[in-house]
């Protein structure tokens, strides 16, 4: 089933040339990426952030910078947009050791926001107008076929990277953290490092995609790359999909895309907002393990568990 | 000598600025000190009383802190309904699925004021827009000394709610502690209804008091919440007295950092102290642990 569901991926192009069909499975494929990635600390480890788009925001305006002032070939800047981002995740992890739940969860996002503030207002980063990146080396009728297979790649090696990690002591280490920090240290199991390690691969990933994105789009500014709606959105998919899973993620990130699709012509940008905003305090209230668990919460199949640190909340 | 004059007229503005500032987060503090959650869509809430007093001046060509009048009560029963439905339904969830919720309604409301009202700058023509006087020799805008003196005004009346009537006893009592205040009769869910709607009552009033001040739309409640938020953490979580003493210098530090480093710069300083205060000093500059209000 998995594998039959990548190969159609890999084919899809060769069949529909639709621009708008590719535009939202790139769309699909970065969510998939920056869900995955904010999963790691944010459902494996207990660490929920409201800032993962800091990342994807970092990642952009590297490739930006480099592209436009340095001339450096996009695929390297991906890179080095990946690299960039994870140095700037050891704050995150310097956060992490401080501050837990919702403490955390508040410092993350006004973190996102500083980001924000700095793109905005140092005068090299373009100001609110943002960089105007070189225009696509491609002919319009394939242009988006590169970035298709580009983000589907990433998309693929993040999940891969993560689903990797769970298997091994460090992701074992991980969730013991999660369930519980102190006892997790008593066992042995260096948190600090587990936490940074955590940080670094999670804010790689959705710096090689906001460097891509840049690329595809031809631009960057600061409303758009530290948008709070990347950060809603991910927060959405992760719990409509079920947080601390793997194929949560990839059906969040579906659902979610498409839906967005069908709202914005139904009911305009601001209503699917409302409804997105809704169905967020709705699943946080009654369903809290994802679309998924409904089946298990009505009575058979295994007992849900809470993916939330307990302790999280206490003083 | 010139710039010793304009550094007191910026700590003056800054002062100003943070009296209607407290009351902005003294919602938010009482919240946390009774209830115990996080309230971050509080700034929405915000946004929506100055909203309110924007149609009540636009429409029924009201004052807009006379508004207030009606305003307040409406707030009142958002900030139940808020409880009803949202808080009192996790009451035993993780304080993580709380903030989600919350964040929820974030969006929901934020864009729901966006469809009313438009995304576009409102400003409030109220008759004392612009103006200003000198007193001692310092230029004291009308809007903003207004804005003050009622915000004292309400942060005195609600510390004296707080402190001498059996309500304002009770929810000190559950303040300190819930369940002996259960044991001794007090009505917890009760309390925590009062309190939303408290909470919410502030925040129209916070709401009209930046509508006269400022031109707003609705997004602008993100740069509020780390206002509302460094001020009620660097006062100490839940103490209203550390809550004004935070605003103030909030307040200062964000006029002294638009005025030198450019205008762009104000929001940033809220967060920048939230950050370092939640790392460095979470128990905020005052730093008694379980003294609150």
């Amino acid at each position: 089933m998995r594998n039959l569901v990548l190969v159609l991926l890999i084919l899809f192009p060769v069949f529909v040339r639709d621009r708008h069909f590719l535009h939202i499975l790139i769309a699909i494929f970065v969510y998939v990426t920056l869900v995955q990635s904010w999963n790691l600390p944010g459902g494996y480890t207990g660490y929920t952030s409201f800032g993962h788009v800091l990342f994807f925001g970092i990642g952009a305006y590297t490739t930006a910078i480099l592209m436009v002032f340095l001339s450096v070939p996009a695929v390297v800047t991906y890179l080095i947009a990946g690299i960039l981002s994870s140095l700037v995740a050891l704050i995150f992890g310097y956060v992490s050791l401080r501050l837990k739940g919702p403490y955390f969860a508040i410092a993350t996002l006004a973190l996102a926001t500083i980001g924000r503030y700095v793109f905005l207002n140092v005068e090299i980063f373009g100001g609110a107008e943002g960089v105007l990146m070189p225009m696509s080396p491609f002919s319009p009728d394939i242009e988006k076929i590169p970035y298709y297979y580009g983000s589907l790649l990433v998309a693929s090696l993040t999940t891969l990277t993560v689903y990797l990690i769970t298997k091994t002591r460090l992701g074992l280490g991980l969730m013991a953290i999660r369930e519980n920090e102190e006892k997790a240290a008593g066992a042995g199991i260096n948190t600090t490092k587990h936490k940074v390690i955590a940080f670094i691969v999670s804010a790689f990933f959705p710096g090689v995609i906001g460097g891509l994105y840049a690329s595809y789009l031809e631009y960057v500014n600061p409303d758009s790359c530290f948008s709070i709606l990347y950060s809603a959105n991910i927060l959405l998919m992760a719990i409509l999909g079920g947080i601390g899973t793997i194929a949560g993620p990839i059906l969040g990130a579906a659902v979610v895309v498409i839906l967005s699709e069908i709202f914005s012509l139904v009911i305009g940008h601001q209503g699917r907002l409302i409804v997105f905003g809704l169905i967020l305090t709705f699943m946080a209230i009654y369903l809290p393990g994802g679309l998924l668990s409904v089946k298990e919460k009505f009575g058979y199949g295994k007992k849900p568990v809470s993916v939330f640190d307990q302790n999280a909340g206490d003083e | 000598m010139d710039i010793f004059f304009t550094l007191a007229q910026l700590l003056i503005t800054g002062i100003l600025l943070g009296g209607v500032y407290a009351v902005m987060a003294s919602g938010l503090s009482l919240i946390f000190g009774v209830v115990r959650v996080l309230q971050i869509s509080h700034s929405v809430l915000i946004i929506l009383g100055c909203y309110f007093s924007y149609s009540a001046h636009t429409y029924l060509s009201l004052d807009p802190i006379l508004s207030l009048l009606i305003t307040m009560p409406i707030m009142f029963f958002i900030g139940i309904a808020i409880y009803r439905f949202v808080v009192a339904p996790l009451k035993d969830a993780p304080a993580v699925a709380v903030l989600l919720a919350f964040f929820g309604l974030i969006l929901a409301l934020e864009n729901t004021i966006g469809l009313i009202w438009t995304s576009n700058y409102n400003a409030i023509h109220s008759a004392y827009q612009g103006k200003s006087f000198l007193f001692l020799g310092f230029d004291f805008s009308l809007p903003k000394a207004i804005a003050f003196g009622l915000a004292c005004l309400v942060i005195l009346s609600l510390l004296l709610f707080l402190r001498s009537t059996e309500t304002g006893r009770a929810i000190r009592a559950v303040s300190q502690d819930r369940d002996t205040a259960e044991i001794l009769g007090v009505d917890v869910d009760k309390i925590f209804v009062i309190v939303f709607g408290i909470s919410a009552t502030l925040a129209a009033v916070g709401g009209s008091l930046m509508g006269i001040i400022y031109s707003f739309y609705p997004a602008l409640h993100w740069s509020w919440l780390g206002v509302v938020f460094s001020v009620v953490v660097l006062g100490g979580l839940g103490q209203v007295g550390g809550a004004i003493i935070a605003a103030l210098i909030i307040g200062i530090a964000e006029t002294l950092a638009a005025y030198y480093m450019g205008s762009a710069w104000g929001p940033f300083i809220a967060f920048a102290i939230l950050i370092i205060t939640l790392v460095q000093r979470p128990q905020g500059i005052l730093g008694i642990k379980g003294q609150r209000f």
